[in-house]
């Protein structure tokens, strides 16, 4: 017996829109990330990654630890010779800073302005971004990777992708990230989400 | 299609198409740009799909036809295909990502296929539907493109995103000319109706 075309229709397209529906409800998280952007902080979100434990170079030309033990963190990829995001960023970490300050929460939190221009962002370079943006050693960190490797490790860790713009410059995920006292990315800001990140860190467990 | 002696080089040329958009050196050159990726190869994609799928209709039908009544399964397909490549994460995981990537060199051309396969057994209503959904998607992206305050995609840069937004526009404007033109010097619709509504009657006869 033949099945009638009909009902074989309305059976084939049904596969093809439940099925269709199913690949895309999946690839975007059930309609909610439609950018890589967004997937990355839902991801996080839902769970925390571990950063790598490297050291990085600061102004000084000294290496410390990124991480530091029972300390959140919050990290913000820059490239000091940036003529645009990179200067916002440095605005919303002053913003920040200033308000820890003033709330004595300094010892809550570390801020990390990382480049990830290792072959330009020289520790004199470093140094001069910090004081360009007015950043207090005590609680604001500028420094990069020591090398190209733990650059990467970082870099995907974080889940940032860093392009050449062709002119020297570099596009790349402007957003300010928080790591927990336990070395997990858990949290993912936008660019002027200053209030959302310190009633984070207030309710965050110190 | 008809078989003609110009069908095997056809076929050669589409054959041609999609192993050198699919060679490293055709990936590279056209993945670099968003502009490139969007609006050259994964369109080609399509049109190399429905190359194929012209070629071989008429072969497919008696298999096809009682499952695709009036190109709706097919037309589904290409829609959700469409669809899925449209997501942003969907086009940066291709450039990250084999299995995307490979998953694109399949989808796209499959989706081509089945739309040569079903349009033309497509109601005049269903065909008018569709034509002004692609203009309007056009549309709707390519302000989307040039109007986001964010960069969609990650791998690429933000001129890249408004210069393919601005294709996009272009592209939607381009083919609603098209099919203006089609109503105005042919009177399309009406007269395609009865030519493949005959047609897709052959392949129904020919189905039972």
């Amino acid at each position: 017996m033949r099945i009638r075309p009909a009902i074989a229709t309305a059976l084939a397209s049904t596969v093809v829109i439940v099925g269709g529906f199913l690949t895309i409800w999946q690839a975007s998280d059930g309609f909610a990330a439609f950018t890589t952007e967004t997937a990355r902080r839902l991801a996080v979100e839902r769970a925390p990654r571990p950063i790598p434990a490297v050291d990085i170079v600061t102004g000084t030309g000294m290496g410390v630890p990124l991480l530091s033990a029972g300390r959140p963190l919050l990290v913000e990829f820059v490239y000091t010779s940036c003529p645009t995001i990179c200067t916002s960023l440095g605005q919303e970490f002053l913003q920040i800073q200033s308000a820890l300050s003033a709330r004595g929460l300094v010892d809550r939190v570390r801020l990390v302005s990382l480049s990830f221009d290792i072959e330009r962002d020289t520790p004199a370079r470093l140094a001069e971004y910090g004081r360009h943006h007015g950043a207090d050693p005590v609680i604001w960190t500028v420094g990069r990777p020591r090398q190209a490797n733990d650059l990467a490790r970082l870099l995907v860790a974080f889940g940032v992708t860093v392009v050449p713009d062709g002119e020297g410059g570099f596009v790349h995920n402007a957003a300010i990230h928080y790591v927990g006292a336990d070395g997990r990315l858990s949290r993912i800001f936008d660019l002027g989400e200053a209030d959302s990140i310190l009633a984070h860190l207030e309710t965050a467990a110190p | 299609m008809t078989p003609t002696r110009s069908q095997p080089i056809f076929l050669a040329v589409c054959v041609a198409g999609l192993v050198s958009l699919a060679s490293p050196l055709g990936r590279q050159f056209l993945e670099a740009s968003l502009v490139t990726h969007m609006l050259v190869q994964m369109p080609l994609l399509v049109f190399i799909g429905m190359g194929f799928g012209r070629i071989s209709s008429a072969a497919a039908a008696p298999y096809v036809a009682t499952w695709n009544r009036g190109g709706s399964t097919g037309l589904l397909l290409t829609l959700g295909v469409a669809m899925f490549w449209m997501l942003p994460r969907a086009m940066d995981a291709a450039l990250v990502d084999m299995r995307f990537e490979a998953a694109k060199f399949v989808s796209l051309p499959v989706a081509g296929v089945a739309l040569a396969w079903s349009y033309g057994q497509a109601s005049p209503i269903v065909k008018g539907v569709l034509n002004a959904h692609v203009v309007s998607a056009l549309g709707v992206m390519g302000w989307a493109y040039m109007a986001a305050p964010v960069r969609l995609c990650n791998a690429y840069l933000a001129s890249d995103q408004e210069m393919a937004g601005a294709g996009l526009l272009a592209a939607g404007a381009v083919t609603a000319a098209y099919f203006a033109m089609r109503i105005v010097f042919f009177g399309a619709t009406r007269s395609r109706y009865i030519r493949t509504s005959s047609a897709s009657d052959d392949a129904s006869i020919v189905a039972y």
